[in-house]
């Protein structure tokens, strides 16, 4: 018995005008996945968001709830043992959405649930403010809570539905997670209040405002690339050993796309060929949290991921955090 | 949809896990127990009425009369979401039996990540920190978000590990560094029926808590067990502040409380109803601490749903404010500081927080009283 990946699904904006917030995303990717596996979203007992970058920055409430809300996941409550549904936010970077299934193992395992979903989405948090939320200045914060510059991550969102496999031998069989902080000044993102002018808008409506505003910055620094690939690659052969395989018994390494040069390098330490590596095309260059999901939607339309035997998760994410899961399909 | 897609769903509104039964393969689920709790909170007291006489407005509000908070604790330079974590996961380790290189799972719970001053840290999560800091060396970490459910959600999910035995032992933990929200709020606030109000209720705080596998047959975790009613999701907001430093929070705080105390009734009874207990059976209810008056009316509004009344529902909001996640931790670290608990009795925390999530936690209180210093 084990915990079976059902189906994937991704999304990217559409809306040409003002992009589209993460929480859209994440809906339009939890959508395309529950119509993927036939499966509506009242069936869902648990819900994980795996995002980092949201709408405005939301803190409160979790972003999950939200989603739940949008795609129909039992909003309202259940009167008489009606069928509810429970969600959270997992941050855990680029390692969040194995973070998320690691989780949704747990508690497919424990028999609390028959049918979870991981939904992730990243989008420049100025795009997001269009949440129907009741408060009039919210439209105010949106505006000022702003990107030091180009926003580095591509806006996509992600989703898998996990179910209990029947068979022993499929699914998941073993996740581990390591972390190697000496590297987490690699990737770091804050955000803090920055001084400089207000917004004319909104000192009008506001009068009295401290100057400035609450800024979000994300750095990436040389290196990152390189060392994420050392540390995973150090980290999956203890896996591999503790697991009683050998590199060239996987099949297929689906790995975090990002950093770029990452899946290359990674798998080249690993040793495991070039061609047994899921890779995303172009239009998924940049993604953050919902690459393995991209990564996986490819192989999973070629038909690799279920030819293969044992299939080998690997993110990483800043910290530097490696995750890693075997999975047989 | 073929005949493998076909499924009735479960019939049940909680997503519940019981303290012992069996696991989806048919073996038995380990017990699993709160070993130890421990708590930080910042020393500097801000009273209701000073943080009244703060406002830019003036408004003639009666926080105090219709709240019940007198003060609330809040940083001082030097203080943040990071080390009241770290100081309360030290509180907690204080009091265990376990060493931090023993812990196998860190979650830390907090809203607010704030290092370094009112520096919110979104990568790397603010746990590796935490762990760092501890010497929590050997444990998985990551950060989780849940609102004031945040430390429930985290003693809940190890609680699932546990019973698994996937590990032995995990940490839960949450800094609130959350009292900029009131500063913002004060900047704002006209009248009583702002939607910032709930701001001026904050106090920061940190907790920390260690689930660990029991090996008693009675002391253990009865029923942990949440729902989210999603419908009411947009009903607070929090989020950077474009007014100052930190955060603001917008909060239709009638409607939230309002709709939790109408619609949770059956939620509570199916936990309860799995841990064989009623409401009235329970020796201490520790509801979120948002106010002492809706605490008060809501337990007596759910008792009468519930068809009995609880016999101790536990208010520190008078002295810590609403400390979000760390709400239940910090009420249960003063009971077991001040030896307010006897062996044998029982506890149910319930969550209601922005989401709108409902929790339970069910547990008696035993060997844990050991630890602080309990001679009863």
């Amino acid at each position: 018995m084990g915990t079976k990946i059902d189906a994937v699904g991704t999304s990217r904006p559409h809306l040409r005008v003002g992009g589209m917030g993460a929480i859209k995303l994440a809906d339009e990717a939890a959508h395309a996945c529950l119509e993927r596996a036939g499966r509506s979203a009242a069936e869902l007992d648990f819900l994980i968001n795996a995002g980092v970058y949201r709408d405005n920055n939301i803190g409160e409430p979790a972003v999950a709830s939200m989603i739940q809300e949008d795609i129909g996941a039992n909003p309202d409550p259940p009167l008489q043992g009606g069928h509810g549904t429970f969600s959270f936010d997992v941050v855990n970077g680029a390692c969040g959405v194995l973070t998320g299934m690691h989780i949704l193992d747990g508690f497919l395992m424990s028999g609390a649930i028959d049918l979870g979903i991981v939904v992730t989405a990243d989008a420049d948090p100025e795009r997001g403010s269009n949440w129907d939320f009741p408060f009039g200045l919210v439209g105010a914060a949106g505006r000022v809570s702003r990107s030091h510059s180009r926003f580095p991550f591509a806006p996509v969102g992600g989703a898998a539905l996990l179910s209990r496999s029947e068979d022993e031998d499929k699914g998941f069989s073993r996740f581990a997670f390591s972390t190697y902080s000496e590297f987490k000044h690699l990737l770091e993102a804050e955000m803090s209040w920055q001084k400089g002018p207000i917004p004319r808008a909104v000192a009008d409506r506001v009068p009295g405002l401290e100057p400035g505003s609450n800024v979000l910055r994300i750095r990436e620094r040389e290196g990152y690339a390189a060392r994420a690939a050392e540390c995973a690659a150090t980290s999956a052969h203890a896996f591999l050993e503790s697991a009683g395989l050998e590199p060239l018994e996987i099949d297929l390494l689906v790995p975090s796309p990002t950093p770029a040069g990452f899946p290359d390098a990674f798998s080249q330490a690993l040793g495991v060929p070039a061609d047994r590596v899921a890779r995303v095309d172009e239009s998924f260059r940049g993604v953050h949290t919902a690459g393995p999901i991209a990564a996986l939607e490819g192989v999973m339309r070629t038909g690799q991921f279920g030819d293969a035997r044992n299939v080998l998760f690997a993110t990483v994410a800043s910290g530097i955090t490696v995750g890693l899961a075997l999975y047989h399909p | 949809m073929g005949a493998e897609r076909q499924r009735v769903p479960m019939e049940h509104g909680m997503i519940l896990e019981a303290g012992v039964g069996t696991l989806a393969d048919g073996s038995p689920a380990i017990p699993t127990r709160l070993e130890s709790i421990g708590s930080q909170i910042p020393e500097r007291i801000l009273t209701t009425e000073e943080l009244l006489e703060s406002t830019r407005h003036h408004p003639h509000i009666e926080l105090e009369r219709l709240t019940g908070i007198h003060q609330r604790h809040v940083c001082s330079e030097g203080e943040d979401s990071f080390t009241l974590a770290v100081g309360a996961a030290r509180d907690c380790l204080a009091h265990s039996r376990h060493r931090p290189e023993d812990i196998e799972m860190l979650i830390n719970c907090s809203i607010s990540r704030y290092k370094d001053g009112l520096r919110h840290q979104w990568e790397p999560p603010l746990s590796l920190s935490i762990k760092d800091a501890i010497g929590a060396n050997k444990a998985i970490s990551f950060d989780i978000s849940n609102a004031c459910a945040g430390m429930m959600t985290g003693v809940f999910i190890l609680h699932d590990f546990i019973r698994r035995g996937v590990i032995r032992r995990g940490m839960v933990v949450s800094g609130e560094y959350i009292s900029s929200l009131g500063q913002n709020a004060a900047k704002q606030v006209h009248w009583v029926l702002s939607k910032q109000l709930a701001s001026l209720t904050l106090g920061d705080a940190g907790t920390a808590a260690i689930v660990e596998r029991a090996d008693s047959d009675t002391d253990h975790i009865s029923v942990a067990a949440f729902a989210t009613l999603s419908e009411h999701s947009r009903l607070c907001l929090g989020a950077p502040s474009h007014v100052g430093p930190g955060a603001s929070m917008f909060t239709k705080a009638r409607t939230i409380h309002k709709v939790a105390i109408s619609e949770s009734p059956p939620l509570l009874k199916e936990a309860l109803d799995a841990a064989g207990l009623g409401f009235g059976d329970i020796d201490y209810i520790i509801p979120h601490q948002t106010s002492a008056r809706a605490i008060e009316r809501g337990a007596k509004e759910i008792g009468e749903r519930l068809g009995m009344q609880a016999k101790r529902v536990v208010v520190t909001v008078n002295e810590f404010g609403n400390t979000s996640s760390t709400t239940h931790f910090v009420a249960l670290r003063k009971y077991l500081g001040e030896k307010r608990f006897k062996k044998g009795d029982t506890v149910m925390l319930i969550s209601f927080a922005s989401g709108l999530e409902v929790g339970v936690l069910i547990f008696p209180i035993e060997e844990i009283l050991d630890r602080y210093g309990n001679e009863n």
